[in-house]
């Protein structure tokens, strides 16, 4: 982390977490981002590029929408066992198999 | 495949509300540790390996091991490999963290609040707080490791102060935070509470996303217009299908929260001796599916498996999932505003 990129973070959250609600409005404005303001019928685009929903164990989806996800699929394939594996071999993973 | 090893069933913290359930000393032999690996590698496609516990940090000499022969095994196959782990923050030196960063670990730092809640709510075995140690190992998290995750438990008790840790771990450098609601709480006298923490949390969420430097806050993030377009749908799991958990004794599990200290024959889905039961995962599917349900929620199937009062944690996944849904279209009409 650079001290500009945590001088900016101190700078915005000033403005997020301010007691008051700030507008989107505000927030642009100060944060010298006018450009990027929304029009009403605008959805505001994510910033991100890395995955910002990748689940960790123990991270939980909570339900993301109100309604009932819809049934799985059925399973299909045969399922592959491990091979039995004798003490202390490393053996190396089957190739991926080549496309046609 | 995605499979996460448990390493350990041993853990240096006793949370007050802890799913992994009694501590002991039994960690995953170095054989099962390489069949699980295998197993991850049986597939075509992507491989994930998880780190899990316990606390894996007590294993990061077997951890280690299996994270290099993992990536020897990709590289030699031309397979594309993720890492990542879930740790209480305690253990971590600096040899800790070039490891992480060395092959580009996505961690989910589990840290409930600021010191006093964290001393509360995970403290060390002992009773000594941990939260002054958690929070220091974070700012090193945000200093050397590009991506990760800070994992919050939230409680009746901690909603009080969540937003100024949350305010605290921005400023901070944290990018990416995930609440996580403990559903066998009794959440019956703090729903105005949760609220107004809930909206104002979702209303940091998205203007955040309005600037270089978002905060994305699960569960709100994946309900923001920008993140359904471009998402799969359900926030769930491969549920034992391409994603599955390995105890330290070879059992598998749909998810490593289910694995708990190993007992619960119930939920098992196999063995690495046996293979997977795939009658069993299809049952318990089902299983999941009719309760969730039946009380009008989707999202991951293993809440539904939890152990304890199932009743009364999906009818608090339901109040969770209506006040997220209330927040965030209250803040995305802000945002529109
Ligand atoms: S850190 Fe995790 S495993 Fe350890 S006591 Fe807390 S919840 Fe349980």
């Amino acid at each position: 982390m650079s001290g500009d990129k945590i001088n900016r973070r101190r700078f915005l959250a000033d403005l997020l977490f301010a007691g008051g609600a700030v507008t989107a409005a505000a927030l642009l404005a100060q944060a010298g981002e006018a450009e990027k303001k929304p029009s009403p019928s605008d959805t505001p685009k994510a910033t991100c590029t890395s995955d910002p929903n990748r689940k960790l164990d123990g991270d939980v989806a909570l339900p993301s929408s109100p309604t009932p996800s819809p049934p799985e699929p059925p399973l299909g394939g045969k399922p592959m066992a491990p091979s039995p594996m004798v003490k202390g071999e490393v053996k190396s993973p089957q190739r991926q198999p080549k496309k046609p | 495949m995605k499979v996460c090893l448990v390493l350990t069933h041993q853990c240096n913290l006793g949370c007050s509300y802890c799913y992994a359930g009694e501590k002991f000393k039994s960690s995953m032999s170095w054989e099962i540790g390489l069949r699980s690996l295998r197993l991850a590698f049986s597939r075509p496609g992507p491989v994930e390996v998880s780190f899990f516990g316990g606390e894996p940090m007590i294993a990061f000499d077997s951890l280690a091991r299996l994270t290099r022969v993992a990536s020897t095994w990709a590289s030699r196959a031309g397979r594309e490999i993720r890492f990542s782990m879930t740790t209480n923050a305690t253990i971590l030196k600096d040899k800790h963290l070039r490891f992480l960063r060395h092959y580009n670990f996505f961690v989910g730092v589990s840290v409930d609040g600021v010191e006093e809640v964290q001393d509360t709510q995970r403290p060390f075995l002992s009773g000594r707080g941990s939260g002054q140690l958690v929070w220091r190992n974070l700012e090193a998290f945000c200093h050397q490791l590009e991506d990760f995750r800070v994992l919050m438990v939230i409680r009746p008790g901690t909603l009080e102060s969540l937003p100024q840790a949350v305010e605290r771990m921005y400023r901070m450098g944290v990018s990416k935070v995930s609440l996580l609601p403990d559903t066998e709480a009794d959440w019956s006298n703090s729903r105005a509470l949760l609220t107004r923490v809930y909206q104002q949390l979702a209303r940091v969420c998205f203007l955040s996303m309005l600037t270089d430097e978002p905060m994305w806050i699960s569960p709100f993030v994946e309900q923001h217009p920008a993140q359904l377009a471009g998402s799969e749908g359900s926030g769930g799991c491969g549920f034992g299908a391409d994603e599955l958990a390995v105890s330290p004794a070879g059992h598998f599990y749909p998810c490593a929260r289910l694995v708990g200290p190993d007992r619960r024959t119930e939920v098992r889905i196999g063995s690495l001796a046996d293979g997977l039961d795939w009658e069993r995962i299809a049952q318990l599917q089902l299983q999941a599916d009719e309760k969730m349900n039946s009380c009008g929620t989707g999202g991951c199937k293993c809440l539904a498996l939890m152990p304890g009062d199932q009743q009364a944690q999906l009818a608090n996944v339901a109040m969770f999932t209506e006040i997220t849904g209330e927040a965030c279209q209250n803040a995305l009409e802000m945002v529109a505003a």
